[in-house]
Order: structure tokens, then sequence, then C-alpha cells
């Protein structure tokens, strides 16, 4: 009986132990996926500003002027397409 | 006996429990809470800034700045040495630090991150690293002067940066965080959902593209001809949207510091210039409003010479005009001209008008330090005041309250605010938006359209800003060419001159205004031949940008599939 008693005290305190603890290993789980999250918003962010870097209009306007040999069309030689 | 023991034992425990969870239950409680909760500060970072298609023009990245504890530092010399060799830093300044009384000391505020990695992994005693935001300017020395800087700590320095300081800063939201015996965040939903919730965002009027066709053209020009500076300012005229304000020379934000402290200044709207034949529209609007004269009336011109009291006023480049019709006064840009028109204006109504031209007052443009010029009280006007101001001299402008007076001879008369906020952004949706703002009418719409006609024969031949013609649109405009005031003789110099033009395209139906000014050209010091060829060529690249097509395009008009 006493046994028996023991083992179902036990058996409630583990049941409400382990929500807690499940709750508090959740909680490490969530700090080190937002971690992961927010590291990851870093590198894309810094991406991006790589792309804004490089699609800066001073570097596009020497690239196509002195690498692939555009030039800014003469007055006549512009097509406007309007759309409806 | 072992039962009165039991039951004696048994109370004092209970005693004990009602001690603890009873009576001290409040202290105890705060104890507890102060070891496992936390305050913290949730910072939101720095707001952007946009221009109006969205492109990022500021923005932050994140960077790590180094403390020290000089107390916890074990061998200083070694550390010192160490640091200075990872930050580039000189060993004896740091040292010094390292010596300090203090706890806490900085040794290097946002750092490169690939240096922090470094210094992480030496795990040196006493040395921490605390993470921060920079301020970055992804554009580099793009529109510059308008976005202005921010110092070490993140507070707005100039320009738009200080003018929007209180919208970008954000609002830093303390949380309490639950924390673990290592003194590890046990992150909750509610914290996740608290970050990012004050940021705010900056929208402007301004356009990267246009604004980069400005500052290309205006460096190139202000180089070959080798002057102290230059300006160039493009506006809507119905709207007050600025859609381009360069300067030359520029300076990169990222690196402010490094550049001279008059490259900063933006000189549109926080430096006066008398403005010179640029003027003279002002005053032939005037007229023409109160009906005292027609655009092809004639005055004399006085061949060249007018007397007026003890002073004679010539013409620029010593031309010799006689009869002139209104048109061709400012067609030629006649200084006696102008005198004449101003003449049958009188003191009076000319002061009103520039009065309500918005001169001598801030236009109350939503940029830091704006002058407000100089247009003396009429109390004060000498017997050649009126004479001087008609062709733009005795008074002082800024280059932004020019371009808005034009704008109400091209818009239809209204004199309207100009601005360069369009939007504020909170956590990306639609906060605040800014309107035009129309501050008063100036003139009928029959001036105006007199006005623009008139405007239109300055770029044709025979007027003096041939040069700002764009084959296949009607340009209109006003070249300017106005002598500085020698500072060491106290008047007008010989060698020093503003060179400008201010003009609106297409004519008859205007979507920008554009004001070029250059400071002290060296090769050749006239309006229409150094500023009128920049306007051309942001007008002309401006238009084809904003798909305005000249008749010289060729336009297909398509249905939609």
């Amino acid at each position: 009986m006493v046994v028996l008693t023991g083992f179902l005290f036990l058996a409630c305190a583990l049941v409400y132990v382990w929500p807690n603890v499940k709750m508090v290993n959740l909680a490490y789980e969530f700090q080190e996926q937002k971690r992961l999250h927010q590291d990851l918003i870093q590198k894309n962010n810094l991406l991006k500003l790589e792309r804004d870097s490089l699609m800066s209009l001073d570097r596009i306007q020497y690239l196509a002027e002195s690498q692939i040999g555009m030039k800014e069309p003469e007055p006549g030689q512009v097509v406007t397409i309007l759309l409806k | 006996m072992v039962s009165l023991v039991l039951a004696a034992f048994g109370l004092i425990l209970v005693g004990r429990l009602v001690h603890l969870q009873v009576i001290q239950h409040d202290r105890l409680a705060a104890q507890s809470d102060k070891q496992y909760l936390r305050t913290v500060e949730i910072a939101s970072g720095r707001g952007n800034i946009y221009d109006r298609n969205r492109n990022q023009l500021a923005t932050n990245i994140r960077v790590e700045s180094i403390y020290a504890d000089p107390k916890s530092v074990i061998d200083k010399d070694k550390t010192a040495y160490i640091l200075a060799k990872a930050l580039e830093m000189k060993p004896g300044t740091l040292l010094k630090k390292l010596k300090s009384d203090r706890h806490f000391v900085w040794i290097k505020r946002k750092c490169e991150l690939n240096a922090v990695e470094k210094l992480k992994q030496l795990d040196l005693p006493g040395i921490g690293f605390v993470a921060e935001t920079k301020r970055y300017y992804p554009k580099r020395k793009l529109a510059a002067s308008t976005l202005g800087f921010v110092g070490l700590d993140n507070q707005g320095l100039a320009g738009v940066e200080h003018f929007h300081h209180a919208v970008l800063k954000g609002n830093p939201q303390r949380s309490v965080l639950e924390k673990d015996a290592r003194g590890r965040f046990l992150w909750t939903t509610a914290y996740a959902q608290e970050i990012n919730q004050g940021k705010r965002d900056v929208v402007l009027t301004l356009d990267e593209v246009i604004q980069f066709i400005a500052e290309r053209e205006l460096k190139k020009q202000v180089e070959d001809y080798q002057a102290k500076s230059g300006l160039a300012i493009v506006m809507d005229p119905f709207t007050g949207a600025i859609y381009a304000l360069a300067s030359a020379p520029e300076f990169n934000p990222n690196n402010y510091s490094s550049y001279p402290r008059n490259t900063w200044r933006n000189d549109a709207v926080a430096s006066a210039y008398e403005p010179g034949s640029i003027f003279k529209p002002i005053v032939a609007a005037a007229v023409l409003e109160e009906g005292l004269a027609g655009p092809d009336d004639i005055f004399f011109c006085e061949n060249g010479s007018f007397q007026l009291g003890r002073s004679r006023i010539g013409e620029a480049a010593n031309h010799q005009f006689g009869w002139l019709t209104l048109r061709n006064i400012i067609a030629k840009s006649s200084n006696i001209g102008a005198i004449k028109i101003a003449q049958k204006l009188g003191e009076k109504r000319f002061f009103a008008y520039m009065q309500k031209f918005g001169f001598g007052d801030k236009m109350g443009v939503d940029l830091p330090g704006e002058a407000s010029g100089s247009l003396r009280d009429l109390s004060q006007w000498s017997g050649l005041s009126l004479a001087s101001m008609s062709f733009g001299h005795e008074l002082s402008v800024t280059p932004i309250q020019m371009v808005s007076a034009i704008s109400a001879i091209a818009n239809g008369g209204t004199l309207i605010r100009p601005r360069m906020t369009e939007a504020i952004l909170k956590n990306g949706t639609l906060e605040k938006s800014f309107e035009p703002e129309y501050i008063h009418k100036v003139l009928s719409e029959e001036t105006s359209r007199q006005m623009i006609n008139i405007l239109k024969s300055v770029v044709k031949p025979g007027g003096t800003g041939v040069n700002a013609a764009i084959p296949g649109f009607e340009v209109a405009g006003k070249t300017g060419t106005a002598q500085k005031i020698d500072p060491e003789t106290q008047s007008y110099s010989k060698t020093q001159f503003l060179a400008s033009f201010i003009g609106f395209v297409p004519a008859d139906a205007p979507r920008l205004v554009i004001l070029v000014m250059i400071d002290e050209p060296q090769k050749s010091y006239w309006g229409g031949e150094v500023a009128a060829p920049v306007f051309q060529k942001i007008a002309r690249k401006t238009l084809q940008y904003l798909h305005i097509p000249s008749s010289l395009d060729r336009v297909f008009v398509l249905d939609r599939v």
C-alpha cells in the first residue's frame, strides 16, 4: 500500500513537473531558432546591401559604357511604347 | 512522548512555512523575481530612408563595439599590443585606456565584424563586446547633402537624418524576460512579438535616377569649368515634390569626417545668393499681372547706358539696346529694360510681389537650416534699390525660393511649398503621407500663360539661353550671370561670377522645373554658356526617364493583352 502510494505520488509529481521541463526545453529551442533566424536576417540584409551597392547607378553607367560599349541614344533614336 | 515530540516538530514546521509563505512572501517573491527576471531594452533600430520608388538610401548594419574592464585585464601590455594589431590602433593609446581606474572604457566603437571575430576567439580577459547598429548609406555619395549623416550614437546631425530624427530614431521598448541559472534568456512568444514594433521609415520625394542624372551632369560641368561649387534642383512645379537636389563637390556620408565641412552643407536651402538676371521674370510677371504693360509693349533701353542719380547702369557684355519689347527685354536679358519695367511697377507694388512670390521668408521646406534670404523692408530702400532689384541685385534668395517662384509662373500662378518628404512608414506600412501644399495664388492663369511664352523666347535663337534648348521639346527659362561681392573690396567683383539657368519643360505642360547654379566658373562665366547646357542635359535625360516623349520620338500606343 505504502509503495503504491509512493508510486502514485511520484507519478503525480512527474505529471506536474514534466510540462514545466518541456516548456523550458522548448524555450531554449526557440531561443536557438530565434538566434538562427536573426543571423539569417542579418545575412539577408547584408546581401541586399551588397546588391544595392552593386546596382549603384554610377557603377552601372561605368560598366555599360566602358565594358559593354553602350552609349546614350541620340534624339530620334528613342521609341516610346505606351500601353492603353 | 514520541507523539508529543512529533507534534511539536510538526508545529515548528508549520510555523516556519507560515513565516516563509505568508509573512515573508512579498520580500522573498521579489528576491526570486530579481534572480530569474531581467528587464532588457529592445531597440528597434533607426528607421530607413527610401526614395520615392522605395529604393533604400539609408539603412543600418550590425556592428560590434569593444570595451574593457581595466581591473580584470591581467597582462595590460600584451592585451594592448594584441588589440592594437587587430584594430589598427596605436598601442600607446590603448595601454593608457587599459591603465584607467574605471571599470568600463570603450576600446573601439562600431568595429568591422571580422576584426571582432578574431578577438572573440582569443577570449582576452577583461575585454567584452556589445552589439550595436551603424548607419550605412548604400548609394554612397548619392544625395549626401540631402540625406545628411548621423553621429556615433546614431543621432541625426544633418539633412533628413537631422530633420526627421524624432521619427527615425524609433522608441526603444523595455521588456521583462526570464533567465535561467546560467543567465541565459528564455525567449517567449510575447517577447518575439514585441521586436520591431516601433520602427518608422521615411520615404522621400527624391528619385534616385533623377538625382543621379543631376549629380553626374553638374559634377562634370563643375570640373570642366574648374568652378568652386555647383548645385542643381529638379522639382515638380505642380506638387512641389523635389526629385533631385544635387551639390558639387560632394561627400560620402559613410565617412563624412574625412571630407571638408563646407561639402556637408546643403546650399540649395541653407545659402542665399544675389540671383542676378534669373530674377527678371519676377518683375515682368508683376507688371503683366497689374496690367501695366503687355508682352509686346516697347521700352527704350537707352542704347546701353542709363544714368540713375550718380550711378551709370550698363548692359552685360556692353550690349547697346535701343527699343525692346518686354518679351525681348527678358529674351536678351536687358538690365536697363528690367529697370524700366520696374519703374512702371513702382516700389510698393514691386516689393509686394516679391513677398507674394515668397522672397524674404522661409519656404518651409522640410529640410534643416533653411535660410530666408534677404529682402530689405521698403523703408530701407535707397534711390537705386528699385533699379538694382529689378535685375536681381541688392537682395539675396535661396535656390529653393527661386525654384518655387518660377514654379508659380509655370503652374498657372500658384505658389507651392517645396517638399522633400513623401510619407512616413510604420513597420513597413503607410502611417502618414504628405500632400502638396498650396500657399497662395500669385498670378492669374492668363499672366502665367503670357510669361511662359516670354520665357520660351529666351531659349529660341536670339535669346540668351539657346544652349538650354532640347530638340523635340518647348523649353522656357532664364539665364543669369551675377557678379559676386568681392569680400576684400566690398564691391562687385570683375572676376567672380555665379552662372545660373532656371527653366521648365515641357513649357506648355510643365513636368519639371530645374535650377542650375555654378559658382565661380573659370573659363567662361555666362549663365547661358555654363549653366544652360547642364539644364539641357538634366532635362533631356529626366524626360526620357519619365517616358515623356519628344516630338522627334516615335510613339506607339499598344493595347494591353
